[in-house]
């Protein structure tokens, strides 16, 4: 019997170029590498070519006959449970690019070659799909990471980092190092700091700062709060480079103390993320999709609903069950009016004039998808969860914090953990605070510990003319990057596949970190640093942490202890408690803001057609690929396609098909983008499912001192930079939604030619790049810097071996086998 | 100046060049090519001179060590590693610093008198490896995995001859592509039951068996089937 064949009624499609069969899409089709197929070596004649070709195979007979002699490098003593070419196993945690990884990470001759999720670690074992695999097949039992870890072992390897301590006469910008001369090296710096040390504990530390990230090491913890003890006047700087805490602020807002929350998606039925990449950039996006697709199975019966608002297309928004998109800015006035129903009991109240979805208007669609939403809500109170993107202001936070506790989510599906803290109790400054007391000349020493912070701060915070007040500035640095040239003494810091660590995970079990491999540059972790400076440089970092280590566990803590600590990777039995809080549920009056003018409630602009030219709004991601920059440098995770868009080695400004239209903007042009004084000229991508009127962009690109890969301005004529650089545009006080953002095409068009003939050695298209687009418009671009850093890469690690040799025998087979 | 020619009378040697340069040619390249270059010449017999003159003569030979008590992980993994310096002090410990008795045994303990030792204790000083030089070695492009072969019962002796009666170690067999492969179409000779793949003097008729009904019902009963496809070992 003959069924008939399913009708296509749907497209697919590869690219908007792909679904309209524009003219560069097919060119693309035809030749894979366009540009760089042309530049096939020029120059060499075809005589010169025999040449060439005759005299490699003259000397290529001439080549001995026998293998070169070759030496096995034994170790003395062999490490317990080595065994040379099979593959060592060890559990680690660190935190990387702003998460908390739990990693299982697989060496290979003492050299870690792989990082997956640690399967024993009880975050994993919580979100295990038992239903899945009954424990039968191990395959199911692995863990995974997300793409920053897996791209973390490439950093490690990175030729680009610092490998000594730098010395920088801050009036001529040149810079001595233990390559010169011998002024600058970890004695010298060492000598120096604990000096200096001594200095500010007569003094009280006054005059002292120290800047560091947010963390959630105990020991980086304890470090800062003995710092702050031993120092008492001493100012601790936190400084954010994607700004998150406004979730924290929340939570203390309305009751919650210093708790952290964690989500479970596991016991939710109805799931509502308003504008929350939960599934996909989320710091614990790992967990979660685990945890989400866990009652996913539709044969089973078990399956959630996931309602998606947001403003961008995102990972979340591509898997949920129903998506409505709209401006990020706007999401609080829907949330409140979600919260007003919830209030009344009031969902869907059935049958009034039954239109189908499609033919209503878009505010229309809005109330219905808040009704639906509203009644789910209700009809599963306790097992609902509605999430908030961390980019939000704290009066949403507080808004959805609210809701949960009214539906009684809180403890079942929104878990405020109890992680200790001895940081939250202590005053901090603010980088802008900071800014402002060293243009004061009120801050004499500035420890850096936070990763960069000269590019990744908004354009109006000007961290180069508050360090330039500063006497000191000792820079805790990956790379010799943008913060390293205001500084003076720069230090490298560690890979944390390097350095003793410790780190509550999401769930807050604790869990120690153990070097995998002696720093290959001779760098030190933030920790021993930071011991170093505050004078206590007797304790080793290891000691330390197992100092830790034995203050959580409590009692007598034994050797044996701290063993199984590290074999396993984490301390049994340590995850955090559901803190005992109470939600206060009363909506506080809204606070009077001067300035700013209320926003009706009923002016939600939706749709295309309430697009102008100058009320769009701009929300700054962090990116897929380089996060905030920090990880510009991986080849790896500038080759990978970002979600959606997939774009590679830049960012864009992605807006709708209905918004480019309006504003006179094709694929691909620069637009320029406004609001007061602050401006960026960026191109423009057009992404189907983008909120109309808003416009993303990714932070993080546009470094100028990153390294070989991902961007480098050494002088006029040596420059290339991998996307755009957003300082300009961005506002300390507006960290991630920017409105009434205007945009203008045509200026910046001129302005893109002006740049081209003002520095004719770029080599960087100023174009937006899908991959297949990518390809032919910087194919040269991206081979050159592709090339460069494999040789650099090669040579690197060869020096690196050759220079283990002397101390580490068995590396020298790993050559020669 | 005249230019010199050649003259007339000489054309009927041309031939003979022409024979001379041919037959010299295949003369040349024959013998070059065919067994110059070819993997028995280079490779067989190959005995370069070790920083320890250890006698596997000695050890294996008449100690009857197992070849295991140093080449560990033969069975375990892709190599078989050389043994570290600790695996020679367990038996030749030396004096210590202050000439206090050994550590651990007291084999040749005298660091000055023994110099065939030299390098040994030398190394256990300093923790600078013993730079043993690599006398089997395969081109890079070739996988070979030792734990593969000799837990199937494939035995030292096959592939690196009668070590227990070398006094310095050369290579034995030629180790070329033809001989793996010859091996791998047809590997009863070479099986024996997995215990006995260090006695490198067994022989089949040891057990009372005779060695290619052996090798066949090791391979039926330990279901070995050598593969001879190119990504096997070119991987």
């Amino acid at each position: 019997m003959n069924y008939p064949l399913p009708q296509q009624t749907k497209k697919y499609f590869r690219s908007l170029g792909d679904l309209e069969q524009t003219p560069e899409f097919e060119d693309f089709l035809h030749r894979e590498f366009p540009t760089a197929a042309s530049e096939f070596p020029e120059g060499v004649s075809r005589r010169r070519w025999v040449q060439l070709m005759g005299a490699s195979l003259a000397f290529g007979g001439a080549v001995g006959c026998r293998y070169n002699r070759e030496e096995f490098a034994e170790f003395v003593v062999r490490p317990e449970g080595r065994v040379a070419g099979l593959p060592q196993y060890f559990a680690t945690n660190f935190e990387w690019a702003g998460r908390v990884v739990n990693a299982l990470t697989t060496c290979r001759e003492g050299r870690p070659i792989k990082l997956d999720g640690n399967p024993e670690h009880p975050i994993n074992l919580l979100s295990a799909n038992k239903d899945f695999n009954d424990g039968k097949d191990k395959k199911f039992d692995k863990v995974g990471t997300d793409h920053f870890t897996q791209a973390a072992i490439l950093s490690l390897y990175d030729p680009d980092r610092l490998g000594a301590v730098l010395l920088r006469d801050r009036q001529s910008g040149s810079v001595e190092s233990q390559e010169a001369n011998q002024l600058a090296d970890w004695t010298t710096f060492t000598k120096m700091a604990s000096a200096e040390a001594k200095a500010f504990e007569a003094n009280k530390g006054k005059g002292l700062a120290i800047v560091y990230e947010p963390t959630m090491s105990p020991s980086l913890q304890r470090w800062l709060s003995e710092a702050k003890a031993k120092f008492p006047e001493a100012q601790l700087v936190e400084y954010e480079s994607v700004y998150r805490r406004n979730q924290a602020k929340a939570v203390k807002a309305v009751g919650g103390g210093d708790a952290i929350p964690f989500y479970r998606l596991d016991e939710a039925k109805v799931i509502v993320a308003i504008d929350d990449d939960l599934l996909g950039s989320n710091l614990n996006a790992v967990i979660y999709a685990r945890q989400f697709a866990k009652n996913r199975a539709p044969v089973d019966g078990k399956m959630n609903r996931l309602y998606s608002i947001e403003s961008q297309y995102s990972i979340t928004g591509s898997s949920a069950d129903f998506r409505f998109a709209m401006k990020s800015s706007q999401i609080g006035i829907v949330l409140d009016r979600l919260e007003k129903m919830i209030d009344d009991g009031k969902g869907f109240e059935g049958n009034k004039d039954e239109k189908p979805y499609n033919e209503l208007s878009p505010s229309e669609k809005l109330d219905r998808a808040l009704e639906a939403i509203a009644s789910d809500l209700l009809a599963n109170k306790g097992t609902s969860l509605l999430t908030v993107g961390s980019h939000q202001e704290i009066a949403v936070q507080e808004t959805a914090l609210r809701i949960n506790a009214k539906l009684g989510n809180i403890g079942k599906t929104f878990m405020l953990l109890d992680i200790p803290n001895p940081l939250a109790a202590l005053d901090k400054l603010r980088l802008d605070d900071f800014v402002a007391s060293a243009k004061n000349a009120e801050i004499k020493t500035a420890w850096i510990l936070a990763p960069n912070p000269a590019f990744s701060v908004a354009g109006d915070i000007d961290v180069a003319g508050a360090l330039a007040k500063i006497d000191h500035v000792i820079y805790a640095a990956d790379a010799d990057d943008e913060t390293s040239l205001l500084a003076e003494w720069i230090v490298p810091a560690a890979h944390p596949l390097e350095a003793w660590g410790d780190v509550y995970a999401a769930d807050g079990t604790y869990g120690v970190g153990q070097p995998q491999i002696e720093a290959l540059r001779g760098a030190k972790s933030l920790l021993e640093i930071g011991l170093i400076l505050s004078g206590s440089s007797d304790v080793t970092p290891a000691d330390y942490v197992k100092q830790t280590s034995a203050k959580i566990v409590g009692g007598s803590f034994n050797d044996r202890q701290w063993k199984e600590i590290l074999h396993a990777g984490f301390l049994a039995d340590s995850a955090a408690k559901q803190a005992k809080v109470t939600i206060a549920k009363d909506k506080p009056a809204p606070k009077a803001i001067p300035g700013a003018e209320p926003v009706p409630a009923d002016e939600i602009s939706l749709g295309v057609d309430s697009v102008t030219k100058e009320n769009l709004e701009i929300v700054f991601y962090a990116s897929d690929s380089v996060y905030d920059g920090r990880l510009a440098n991986n080849g790896w995770l500038q080759e990978l396609p970002q979600p959606i868009t997939k774009l590679t080695w830049d960012n864009a400004a992605l807006m709708s098909v209905g918004t480019a239209n309006k504003l006179g903007l094709k694929q691909g042009e620069l637009v320029k983008l406004s609001q007061g004084e602050a401006s960026v000229s960026i191109p423009v991508f057009i992404v189907l499912g983008q909120a109309e009127g808003s416009i993303a962009i990714n932070l993080g690109y546009g470094r100028s001192r990153a390294g070989s890969v991902g961007g480098m301005i050494r002088n006029a004529k040596d420059q290339f930079t991998v996307g755009t650089n957003l300082s300009s545009m961005r506002r300390w006080n507006q960290h991630s939604i920017v409105t009434g953002v205007e945009a203008r095409g045509r200026a910046s068009t001129i302005s893109w030619l002006r740049r081209k003939i003002t520095s004719p050695s770029r080599t960087k298209v100023e174009c937006a790049r899908s991959p297949c687009e990518h390809h032919k418009l910087s194919a040269k671009a991206r081979l050159m810097n592709l090339r460069r850093r494999k040789i650099l890469l090669r040579c690197t690690c060869i020096t690196q071996l050759n220079r283990c040799g002397k101390s580490r025998p068995s590396t020298r087979i790993m050559l020669g086998a | 100046m005249q230019r010199f020619l050649f003259p007339r009378w000489t054309n009927k040697f041309l031939a003979l060049l022409g024979i001379l340069i041919v037959g010299g040619g295949v003369l040349y390249a024959g013998p070059l090519f065919l067994g110059l270059t070819s993997p028995v010449t280079l490779n067989t017999g190959y005995q370069p001179t070790q920083p320890v003159p250890f006698s596997h003569a000695i050890h294996a030979g008449q100690l009857k060590m197992d070849c295991r008590y140093c080449h560990n992980s033969v069975d375990k993994s892709a190599h078989s590693t050389v043994p570290a310096t600790q695996t020679c002090i367990n038996c030749h410990s030396p004096k210590t610093p202050n000439g206090g008795p050994p550590v651990y045994s007291a084999i040749h303990a005298d660091g000055d008198k023994t110099v065939k030792l030299k390098a040994v204790h030398e190394s256990w000083r300093t923790g600078e490896s013993v730079d043993w030089v690599r006398i089997h070695r395969l081109p890079d492009y070739v996988y070979f995995n030792h734990s593969a072969h000799v837990t199937r019962g494939v035995s030292c002796v096959s592939c690196h001859g009668r070590v227990d009666k070398m006094e310095v170690v050369h290579q034995d067999k030629d180790q070329s592509m033809a001989w793996c492969i010859d091996c791998h179409r047809n590997p009863e000779p070479h099986l024996r039951p997995a215990e006995f793949v260090t006695k490198l003097d067994w022989k089949a008729e040891d057990i009372g068996e005779n060695q290619l009904a052996l090798g066949k019902r090791l391979k039926e009963e330990k279901n070995i089937h050598p593969q001879t496809n190119c990504a096997v070992c070119h991987r």
